[in-house]
């Protein structure tokens, strides 16, 4: 009797692609609904690029940003609160927080020793933050030529294994 | 005790249809934290973002209704398992990224409440898989 009544379940592997064709048809069907639909495939970082250049800025990814530490000229710019600098940084980088922007740049600049034939690399928290984007826009106004975002920002920088100092 | 173990169901069912709703509602905000994990190749991000929540959808209305409970119960512990090892990643890593489980908004950062609450829900997926399973198989 068991072996008749088994026959009624459907085998686990249709339930399985019950739901997923369900959830595919479903995400497809809805997403076309939109007034604006959403791309299925973003390049993310041809965007992130496209923002840092309206800005007047270049961008660099972690991996590429690892190899120019420490090199003459190059200086990172942390631009998150000085709070969470204090916690963990990149190394040897110089805390800047964005909030400098709405005071004197110049000056607050000055006192961490840039100078404006510096390659600066100005990274915030991750990829959802726009403090790097903003505060390089506003070290580029104040006369900083060359001035780079990392959009990965420090979490970038941690999942490359990039140095750090003050780990918490 | 069955009638306990079906409302378990249908409660981890309603969890699911709430995780889903921010994610529908702004998926590039969900994509964005996607991204931030730094697990999944940028070209696959937006493309999980708009079907990541739908799964949901689904998931949690079978978990409600009991259609097709066992592909069901089992397709919500391997959701969590994954997005458990998600975060444990990002954790080792020291990213400090948002979760993305209930909400899009920067509230949600990956925390041990974060995982206290997601193993908690993982723990909720298994014991409803495992009843599921067994009374498929005593009651076919």
């Amino acid at each position: 009797m068991a072996g008749v009544g088994m026959r009624r379940l459907a085998p686990l592997w249709l339930e399985l692609a019950v739901i997923v064709i369900l959830g595919l048809g479903l995400s497809v069907a809805m997403n076309m609904a939109r007034q604006e639909p959403v791309p299925w495939i973003v390049d993310f970082a041809a965007l992130d690029k496209r923002d840092a250049l309206r800005r007047g800025l270049e961008t660099i990814d972690p991996h590429a940003a690892v190899t120019m530490l420490g090199k003459p000229g190059v200086v990172f710019v942390d631009a998150r609160t000085a709070e969470e600098f204090a916690m963990h940084h990149v190394a040897g980088a110089k805390s800047l927080p964005q909030e400098a922007m709405y005071g004197d740049l110049d000056a607050a600049a000055g006192n961490l020793g840039l100078r404006a034939e510096d390659r600066i690399v100005v990274y915030c928290g991750n990829l959802l933050c726009d403090k790097s984007k903003e505060l390089g826009e506003a070290l580029r106004t104040a006369g900083f030529a060359y001035v780079t975002v990392m959009p990965e920002g420090f979490d970038g920088w941690l999942a490359v294994g990039g140095p750090t100092e003050g780990g918490a | 005790m069955r009638v306990f173990f079906v409302l378990l169901r249908m409660a981890l069912g309603l969890v699911f249809l709430i995780a889903a709703w921010d994610k529908i509602v702004d998926p590039m905000a969900f994509a964005k934290i996607i991204r931030n994990y730094q697990i999944l190749p940028d070209m696959a991000v937006s493309a999980v973002a708009l079907t990541l929540p739908w799964i949901e959808v689904v998931v949690g209305m079978c978990l409600l209704t009991g259609f097709v409970a066992r592909g069901a119960s089992l397709s919500a512990s391997l959701m969590m398992a994954v997005f458990l090892s998600a975060m444990a990643w990002a954790w080792h890593k020291g990213i400090a990224t948002q979760c993305g489980c209930f909400t899009t908004k920067a509230d949600d950062a990956i925390s041990q409440a974060t995982f206290i609450r997601d193993g908690s829900i993982m723990a909720v997926c298994l014991l409803v898989t495992l009843d599921v399973f067994l009374r498929a198989r005593r009651e076919p």
